[in-house]
């Protein structure tokens, strides 16, 4: 029996994401053909900067979610690291990512045509990230230049601002210098301001999943997270933003859930199994659903903590009427927003993190957690484990599975899935005979 | 050295009586710290002894719930010593900013056997700039005014210096000690230095001293070393290991590893002003692979050492797990190749197998002597 509780309907502004991330992809392959650096690194963070020379970045992985869906070819990416000596240690995201490197398609578009990028810029806060790009740089011979993310406790973290903005300065003076390009710092703070923009407007809409039932669920978020990679700094971005900012408050309003059975709310830590598409809806078949993430929230998203560790989200410069009236305006806000206010950043400290997970799941009505023990990325889950040990001081329910994000021979599907069936039957739910998701859409 | 060499040997192996005594001793305390990133001259001048946390290379099953297994097999194995109570004298627990791992071990054992004093230090990754000497400089200051809080005495820019001078002497005992295995007579076995360097990372500094010169002023006319090796990897600690290595005909003669050139660099005068000093040795020192972004240094650093000190075969101990080391491998290996030194990587963990590694390393060597 169809058992829906809710009404649901797809997302509208999906095609129009749909397009722009199709803008952005073909965007960032004209890019030198226009006279405009192609870079490497990045993932996203701190996009603005590169804007002032109007380089494009996408990390080192434009083609990740195309070797995800195609399993011969990702194995291959993972032979490929073995033979040439980079063990199974390193993040193995990256390893596809450099693997898509030497096998040589990195860089080539669809239509094509080979190209080199004329520079990287890494923003280090993961070392294996940050190491990872440093095998690029090797690899392609181009001008590379790392800026540090650093990790600073509270109360000493103008030191680290303060490292930043200096840092940031100098990435700049790199940029002119290696592009022969004069660096436009009207472009710079249009970008900041869009930046914060894009980043607050996703954690406003992360906020809106506290409704009951959730108006979105993880893999929607997971799609529009495509467009914070290509950099929250730009306007068509943020335009998109707002319309699903709009839409999904009207979602609230109107009672329109993402999963129409929704009965049972959880909290998925730790990067999925990329290559597994249904991983992220199992639940649904228990009328459960995954809301989102501290990792996929704190990763694009602008939050900050009350006293009591609840997540808040900040004013963007213009909603405080911050007037950034040059350079070193918008890089001292930048670094604000890196170092205040990016729970991905904390993230890489393991007792903030541990928090910020209890508290989440408190104030987002979450009744279950799922812990990923991702040996495929070493960063975004060391805390797990103690993640673990705090839900249950809270007798929060969790489930913990050890497998690999982005190597299909480290998941076992079978153990997990019936893992996560004993799981949601301990939650009080049980299997549904049919359920409708509301979501139709291609991710 | 052999009546030296069992003196820093024993020292080692009997650390936690060594730190008790001190403690009885001197009335003082006693900080572990994690990472040499950490200027342990802050410590020395406020009166603290400073005491590196080594693993224990046995069998542990308490660290499951707080590290997964697929995290680095030295952080686990620090982690289990405090867990099981094996570092109870300690009175603070500090570490300067490195890698993810060292991080979780830090967090794990504050948050679960709470002790008196605990900080973090942010130590720059990107230590060639000039923006990471400004910000260690800070981060220095600060971590002073925080030991200052917490001994309940000001520290003065005299027993800074003192520290300094302490430590300066230090590394200039250690540079000489490393110099007599230079030569085709080596001086020091590769397990006596890396007794001498283990132990000098949980003694009083200024005793460390008296004894490493005692240690150089001995007669010692050297041994041949027939076959000469070079350990890379990030802590080797494990002295029954180098052991073995020579005791299958070679000697390891010089090592790029914390527990070995990594810790003591060199003793450049670096700056009159004392925080620049100390910052200046943190960021100058060869850098581990986390502190070696964009341009490496770490190939040109270890074709140098191999140079140096006449290497004809290198052995890369990388601890499980450990992604850092790992990046790096593939890159050091090549450059090795590129001058003719063929290499070994050993896996360890938290227990090492010597049989299994014995016939591994026979091996290599019946392939170096071939091309010797």
């Amino acid at each position: 029996m169809l058992r829906t509780e809710y009404p649901t309907r797809p997302l509208e502004c999906w095609p129009k994401m749909k397009e722009l991330r199709r803008t952005l992809f073909r965007e960032y392959w004209e890019n030198q053909d226009k006279g405009n650096p192609l870079m490497l690194g990045g993932y996203g963070n701190l996009s603005s900067l590169p804007s002032g020379v109007d380089g494009r970045g996408a990390g080192l992985g434009i083609y990740y979610a195309r070797v995800m869906r195609d399993r011969d070819l990702l194995l291959k990416c993972h032979q490929t690291m073995d033979e040439m000596g980079y063990g199974p240690e390193i993040c193995a995201t990256l390893r596809v990512n450099l693997a898509s490197m030497f096998m040589g398609f990195q860089m080539r578009s669809p239509k094509g045509k080979l190209y080199k990028p004329d520079f990287i810029i890494e923003f280090h806060i993961c070392d294996s990230q940050s190491k990872s790009t440093q095998i690029a740089w090797e690899h392609y011979q181009i001008p590379y230049f790392v800026l540090e993310i650093p990790l600073f406790p509270p109360e000493r973290v103008e030191t680290g601002k303060d490292y930043m903005v200096a840092q940031m300065d100098a990435c700049i003076r790199w940029m002119e210098k290696v592009t022969g390009k004069e660096y436009d710092d009207e472009k710079l703070i249009k970008a900041v301001y869009n930046e914060w923009d894009g980043r607050v407007l996703w954690s406003r809409v992360a906020e809106f999943q506290k409704a009951t039932p959730a108006p979105l669920d993880q893999k929607m978020f997971n799609s529009f997270a495509t467009l914070m990679m290509w950099g929250p700094h730009q306007q068509p971005v943020t335009e998109v933003l707002w319309e699903l900012y709009d839409e999904t408050r009207q979602r609230v309003d109107e009672g329109i859930a993402a999963v129409s059975t929704e009965r049972c709310r959880l909290l998925h830590e730790g990067q999925p199994p990329w290559f597994h598409r249904a991983f992220l809806r199992y639940p649904n078949l228990y009328g459960a659903s995954y809301l989102g993430s501290a990792y996929l929230w704190g990763l694009w998203g602008a939050f900050g903590a009350d006293e009591d560790g609840t997540w808040t989200v900040p004013l963007t410069p213009r909603e405080r009427g911050t007037v950034l009236r040059n350079r070193e305006d918008a890089l001292r806000s930048l670094a604000d927003l890196a170092l205040d206010h990016s729970p991905i950043v904390t993230s890489h400290m393991v007792a903030p993190q541990v928090a910020a997970t209890v508290k989440m799941v408190k104030d987002w009505h979450v009744d279950g957690v799922v812990l990923h023990i991702d040996r495929g990325c070493k960063g975004q889950s060391a805390a797990n484990a103690e993640t673990r040990l705090a839900l249950r001081e809270e007798n929060i329910p969790c489930m913990v599975y050890e497998s690999n994000n982005a190597d299909p021979r480290e998941f076992s599907e079978a153990q997990v899935m019936d893992r996560m069936d004993s799981f949601l039957e301990s939650l009080g739910v049980s299997r549904l005979e049919a359920f409708s998701s509301g979501k139709d859409e291609e991710d | 050295m052999t009546g030296l060499a069992d003196k820093f040997q024993q020292t080692v192996e009997q650390r936690h009586s060594y730190a008790r005594k001190w403690k009885q001793r001197t009335g003082g305390r006693v900080v572990g710290y994690l990472c040499t990133y950490l200027p342990e001259e802050v410590l020395y001048s406020a009166g603290v002894l400073p005491v590196r946390v080594m693993g224990g290379h046995e069998p542990q099953d308490v660290t499951e719930p707080h590290i997964a297994g697929y995290y680095c097999a030295w952080c686990r194995d620090t982690l289990a010593q405090g867990v099981l109570g094996r570092y109870d004298y300690l009175d603070g627990l500090v570490t300067a900013h490195s890698c993810m791992h060292i991080r979780q071990t830090f967090h794990s054992w504050v948050k679960h056997h709470p002790i008196p004093y605990s900080y973090y230090m942010y130590m720059p990754g990107q230590v060639h700039t000039p923006q990471a000497e400004e910000c260690l400089c800070r981060e220095i200051e600060a971590f002073k005014c925080s030991m200052e809080e917490w001994v309940g005495k000001d520290i003065s820019e005299d027993a800074i210096r003192d520290a300094i001078q302490v430590y300066g002497k230090h590394r200039r005992l250690m540079g000489e000690l490393y110099q007599g295995r230079k030569g085709a007579k080596v001086s020091f076995s590769g397990a006596e230095a890396l007794s001498v360097v283990l132990s000098s990372q949980v003694m009083d500094k200024g005793e460390h001293n008296q004894w490493l010169e005692e240690a150089l002023s001995a007669p010692s006319s050297g041994v041949d070393a027939p076959l000469r090796l070079m350990m890379l990897g990030s802590v080797i600690d494990d002295v029954a290991l180098v052991e073995l290595i020579e005791s299958l005909g070679a000697m390891v003669v010089t090592d790029d590893s914390c527990t070995g050139t990594r810790y003591f660099g060199d003793n450049t005068p670096l700056h009159t002003d004392p925080y620049t000093h100390m910052a200046r040795f943190q960021l100058r020192k060869p850098p581990c692979p986390i502190k070696d972004m964009e341009e490496r240094r770490r190939p040109a650093h270890v074709l140098s050492l191999a140079r140096d000190y006449g290497v004809q075969g290198a052995i890369f101990v990388q601890e499980k797990f450990c992604d850092p080391h790992a990046s790096d491998f593939p890159t050091l290996r090549v450059a090795l190749e590129q001058v003719d030194i063929p290499s070994l990587k050993l896996e360890v963990d938290v227990t090492t197998p010597l049989g299994q590694l014995r016939t591994r390393i026979e091996a290599f060597m019946e392939m170096l002597q071939v091309e010797v």
